[in-house]
């Protein structure tokens, strides 16, 4: 099929062997590509039972089926296997630019197993795939590994690398995989699992020809999207100083559908920091470990964190392959840093009631540099700050550190001692379910994780969406799967006919309803996503809207085999499907994963934007099965949508 | 003609219908539109229109499929 290669590569690293295998264009089109093959995949080839950082796990790099193809936002790659984290279903995607160099090396999908007896890198290029010993690079931190393999590289087509720092090396749950020197797959602990495998590191630089079918469609999608975003330039008085308001307006009880294009103006000047005073106010941003809100922290205290502040730093915007937004950027200095954002700026911030920027800057470097997932660790850091401030801990537990509400100085030694596995850092460097594990006495109370895994720092007491993805998707606690939010601005309900109209304004009171209508919304957020990631499409390209980024005309334009956006979502099922069947083929049941009481609005906060919001989860969730074509008691899903 | 209308704050959404379009005669202008969505005052909070993403005028006569949105003092992206 055009836009994917055919192929994959497998590599075992036990027995220092790999080799190619042709898949059926059948595959493709049931799975498309990126996610959907890996879940096509591992779904096969991964045992019940396999230890996820046993040999049996496989871990497997795919490239969205767009990648390459000439699409525009489509620079996406995903890194999937069992979790150790959740020990279900484990994937986590990321930009930067390693989507195309799969591609370009010849493969849809490169998948480790096995275990190597010693750390190694595998490098694909004109000289054709090879492990070869990884030496001195172990041990060295994500971003100076990269820059010394690109160093070693040089002379040729510039390579693309996707490497661990030491947290995944000692097998950090919470560890992650960078690319491009701080562009993070950071969840599920892939980064655990690639440290597991002694694998440091993937050096990429191919010239295989990507296929696509139509390339004149294909440059008319992306030349008519490119214009409109150039068009999205912010006023000049529109400052960070009033995203506050936008925010509130954001979070009214009336939600007014927004034009998505204009979020892109958004994402150009401050990229996801935007929501750091946005999210504050309309309650969207956990405070105090999920149980205060900005009443307690303070409106004057959020002006530190003020993303013109942060975007004043920049030297240059960050594009991820085929990017024409550029939320991302990269700040000046001595070192190199990819900006904080949003959810590292939470995490560390009012997560733990802190207010410290050059602090934030500094945690968000030790995590990319040491590999730890920058949402998990600061959850982690603010459970940890709970247990102390309840007595549950003393200073006998952590080292001596005192643990209190925003003391910035603390999070960051903590942090680090995390990163180093030292002490009580190591109590919390596998997460927040291991660390109430370890620490017992009565904390589970605090330990705000599910399924095992931290969620993002987008609280589902103000986008009860959200709620639902965090409990019932097969990564569980995932930001990115669904919201009201993303599904409000991308306008599915025009491409396909059972999704839920949402043109006209609604009272918010009606997301909090578990309703049928809620439930469609839901597992259409759900069945959109999986087609994005198997495309290897951007988020933020989704909430410009389908009817601008024409997600499913570029799909038509690479492959040549058009379908209707309905049937695509059908894939999208079948990806969704074959994840969650994965998770009960390994032991886990669906109905065991639920949302801790307290972000579930149990008991609901009693002061700020959130104050008497509670989530009628469980039959949200149970709607949401069903609608699915899963069993609505068990969310077990029946083979012939797999 | 239909317009997919993203509308500002604080206006009347009854002429909006449930997928976020409105219908207006032929030859009808923006200021025709911002009538029919009923805001508090002439232009409500809206500091500028867009028509298809471009800043447009009051006087724009708007044309089948044309997307309308507004930049408001409180709005939202």
């Amino acid at each position: 099929m055009n836009a994917a290669m055919g192929k994959v590569l497998r590599v075992d690293l036990g027995t220092q062997s790999m080799r190619e295998e042709m898949l059926p264009e059948e595959l493709y089109r049931r799975y498309l590509g990126g996610l959907g093959l890996a879940a096509a995949l591992l779904y096969e080839a991964i045992p019940a039972g396999a230890d996820p950082l046993g040999p049996e796990n496989v871990l497997c790099f795919a490239s969205g089926l767009l990648a390459g193809t000439g699409a525009v936002m489509t620079g996406r790659w995903s890194v999937s296997c069992k979790s150790p984290l959740t020990g279900g279903w484990g994937d986590a995607n990321c930009g930067g630019t390693l989507a195309p160099a799969i591609k370009r090396c010849g493969w849809d999908a490169i998948l480790f197993s096995g275990i190597a007896a010693e750390p190694l890198v595998f490098v694909a290029d004109e000289r054709g795939p090879r492990l070869e010993q990884a030496g001195e690079l172990w041990g060295m931190d994500a971003v100076a590994a990269e820059e010394a393999l690109l160093a070693a590289h040089a002379g040729g087509k510039k390579p693309a690398v996707a490497v661990i720092g030491p947290a995944g090396e000692a097998l950090s749950l919470i560890a992650g995989i960078s690319n491009d020197k701080g562009r993070y797959a950071a969840r599920s602990g892939v980064g655990a699992v690639m440290g597991s495998k002694k694998l440091k590191a993937l050096v990429l630089s191919g010239n295989a020809r990507i296929a696509c079918a139509d390339p004149q469609a294909m440059k008319a999608l992306a030349a008519a999207y490119v214009e409109k975003v150039k068009r999205q330039n912010l006023p000049r008085f529109f400052t960070g100083r009033l995203l506050p308001l936008m925010g509130r307006f954001l979070g009214s009880s009336t939600v007014i559908p927004v034009d998505g294009m204009m979020s892109a103006g958004v994402m150009r000047r401050w990229g996801t920091i935007f929501n750091n005073l946005a999210g504050a106010v309309n309650g969207d941003s956990p405070f105090k470990n999920w149980s205060g809100s900005i009443v307690d922290y303070g409106k004057r205290r959020l002006r530190a964190l003020d993303p013109d502040r942060i975007i004043a730093r920049e030297t240059r915007k960050y594009h991820c392959h085929s990017c024409v937004i550029g939320c991302g950027g990269i700040v000046g200095g001595d070192r190199h840093q990819h900006k904080p954002e949003y959810e590292t700026c939470c995490a560390f911030g009012p997560l733990a009631m802190a207010d410290d920027l050059e602090a934030v800057y500094r945690c968000n470097d030790l995590c990319n540099r040491s590999g730890l997932d920058t949402i998990s660790a600061g959850a982690a850091i603010a459970f940890a700050i709970e247990c102390f401030e309840a007595g549950v801990i003393g200073t006998k537990d952590t080292d001596g550190l005192e643990l209190r509400w925003g003391d910035a100085a603390a999070v960051e030694t903590l942090l680090a001692r995390m990163a180093r596995r030292e002490g009580f850092g190591a109590v919390l460097a596998d997460g927040v379910k291991k660390a109430a594990e370890r620490i017992g006495r009565g904390c589970e109370q605090y330990a705000i994780h599910v399924g095992g895994q931290e969620p993002g720092m987008h609280d589902p007491r103000f986008d009860p969406m959200m709620g639902v993805a965090y409990a019932a998707d097969p990564t569980p606690g995932r930001h990115t799967i669904s919201s009201a939010a993303y599904y409000n601005v991308a306008r599915l309900w025009e491409f396909v006919p059972w999704a839920p109209k949402v043109g006209r304004p609604y009272l918010k009171e009606n997301e909090y309803k578990a309703t049928r209508e809620e439930a469609l919304k839901s597992v259409a957020g759900a069945l959109l996503k999986q087609v994005l990631d198997a495309s290897g499409g951007c988020l933020f390209a989704l909430t410009t809207g389908l009817q601008n980024w024409r997600l499913f005309e570029m799909l038509d334009a690479a492959t040549g085999e058009p379908r209707s956006p309905a049937e695509y979502l059908e894939a999208g099922r079948r990806i969704q499907s074959l994840r969650q069947a994965f998770n009960v083929k390994q032991g886990l049941m669906p109905r065991d994963t639920l949302l801790p009481p307290r972000i579930a609005g149990r008991p609901p906060l009693a002061q700020g934007p959130l104050a008497g919001r509670e989530l009628p989860i469980e039959a949200m969730v149970r709607n949401y099965w069903r609608e699915m074509g899963w069993d609505p008691e068990t969310g077990v899903p029946p083979p012939h949508i797999q | 003609m239909r317009i997919r209308v993203y509308p500002p704050p604080f206006g009347d959404y009854g002429a909006i219908d449930e997928d976020g379009y409105v219908e207006l005669p032929e030859g009808a202008s923006l200021n025709e539109l911002m009538k029919r969505l009923k805001l508090p005052f002439r232009r409500g909070f809206v500091l500028f229109c867009m028509v298809n993403h471009e800043k447009a005028s009051l006087s724009h006569i708007l044309k089948e499929g044309d997307e309308v949105s507004f930049f408001a003092l409180v709005s939202g992206g």
